[in-house]
């Protein structure tokens, strides 16, 4: 978990040095700080301790949340893909390794 | 007539019993053929052939308006046929002993009835003719060539049929262990079909395990070529490739050990 948000952070920081990146791995206290950061666009793994990614697009839709989301897998699951676009704020489902001119599409696109 | 007429006549007799006897398909058709023919080969008021061949027995019963047969696993023998059956000889036995007969076959005692009997052994094979002849339906020494005639082309008959009645039997018998065989193939089939789709279940959630670290490795490999110095390689790549290399070998052993457990689990030897 901490090894793939430094990959992805790192290759942000990459892309661009400007970027403001909020690192988690503890979902319950992301979800708390979601708000105060106000983010462009949330990159959500779906296997994440307490609660997994599906919970916490649950409690984004409990608070009428509408970030962008993309979902960050390493699985190829066709079921999880189909699942995830069943959550109107989901735009987008990512196979991990995440390649960086993907994300930096991403990061163009969603930017405020 | 001449004598040599009558034999002439009864030989033309013989061979159309002959012809009609070979063409017969069953037990049945047989005693049919018996009740239409027998009358012009000799004279009798009424008939019984017995033929038994290995476990095999048949029983005809034939007067001049009827003829019946039997068809059985085990002899039902009358008691003048049991007497044949062990004394092996031609037997000859007058009035009293002919009460021995079913009712059925009874004659009126003014007949002066004689009961003739044959036995006709030929390795497994052994066929009884007797015959119940009287006054009114006289029987002669001289029409004994004829019985012999009658109880030869009978005799290969009766074989015939019992040989091709096991044979269907015997057909039969393949037939259902083809099926049975089938069955059995089906079976193993599916057994084989489920296994393979278990193992294909494994192996494409084996993939998906194996996944997660790999794309870790190739993510930090990638982060390894654009880094800035080799302090940044040392102190934050290196740690993080060393710990997703270590996973990835995790999850391989995990994966066969697995692999190996469902092997033997699904018993595929």
């Amino acid at each position: 978990m901490e090894i793939t948000n430094f990959i992805t952070e790192s290759f942000i920081r990459n892309i661009n040095p400007a970027h403001n990146v909020y690192n988690f791995t503890d979902p319950v206290k992301a979800f708390g700080e979601v708000t105060t950061i106000d983010p462009d666009v949330i990159l959500l793994d779906l296997n994440m301790p307490e609660l997994d990614g599906w919970g916490f697009l649950d409690r984004m839709q409990e608070s009428q949340m509408a970030y962008n989301v993309y979902i960050l897998s390493s699985s190829t699951s066709e079921l999880d893909k189909k699942r995830s676009s069943t959550y109107g704020n989901v735009v987008g489902f990512l196979v991990k390794p995440l390649e960086e001119d993907v994300l930096s599409n991403i990061l163009e696109t969603n930017a405020r | 007539m001449e004598e040599n007429q009558i034999y002439r006549v009864t030989y033309e007799a013989f061979s159309k019993f002959s012809n009609s006897l070979s063409r017969c398909r069953s037990f049945e058709e047989v005693a049919n053929v018996l009740r239409v023919n027998l009358k012009f080969l000799f004279n009798y008021h009424c008939v019984r052939i017995s033929f038994q061949w290995e476990e095999h027995f048949a029983h005809f019963t034939i007067s001049m308006q009827d003829a019946q047969v039997e068809v059985l696993g085990e002899g039902n023998y009358m008691p003048h046929e049991k007497q044949l059956l062990s004394q092996k000889r031609p037997l000859c036995w007058n009035n009293q002993q002919v009460a021995m007969l079913p009712l059925a076959y009874q004659v009126p005692t003014e007949e002066q009835t004689e009961l003739w009997g044959w036995v006709f052994e030929n390795q497994e094979r052994c066929l009884l003719v007797s015959l119940l002849a009287g006054q009114s339906k006289p029987f002669t020494k001289r029409d004994v060539t004829f019985v012999r005639l009658m109880a030869e082309s009978l005799e290969s008959k009766l074989l015939e049929l019992f040989l091709f009645q096991e044979l269907d039997k015997r057909n039969e018998e393949i037939s259902y262990i083809n099926a049975q065989q089938q069955e059995v193939i089906k079976q193993r089939t599916s057994e084989i079909t489920k296994k393979n789709e278990r193992l294909l279940e494994i192996s494409i959630a084996s993939a998906h395990q194996m996944r997660e670290p790999l794309s870790r490795v190739l993510g930090l490999v990638q982060i390894m070529g654009q880094a800035q110095s080799m302090e940044t390689i040392q102190e934050q790549v290196l740690p993080r490739l060393s710990k997703s290399a270590t996973d990835l070998d995790t999850v391989l052993r995990e994966v066969i050990d697995n692999a190996t457990g469902e092997l033997i689990e699904l018993g595929a030897d």
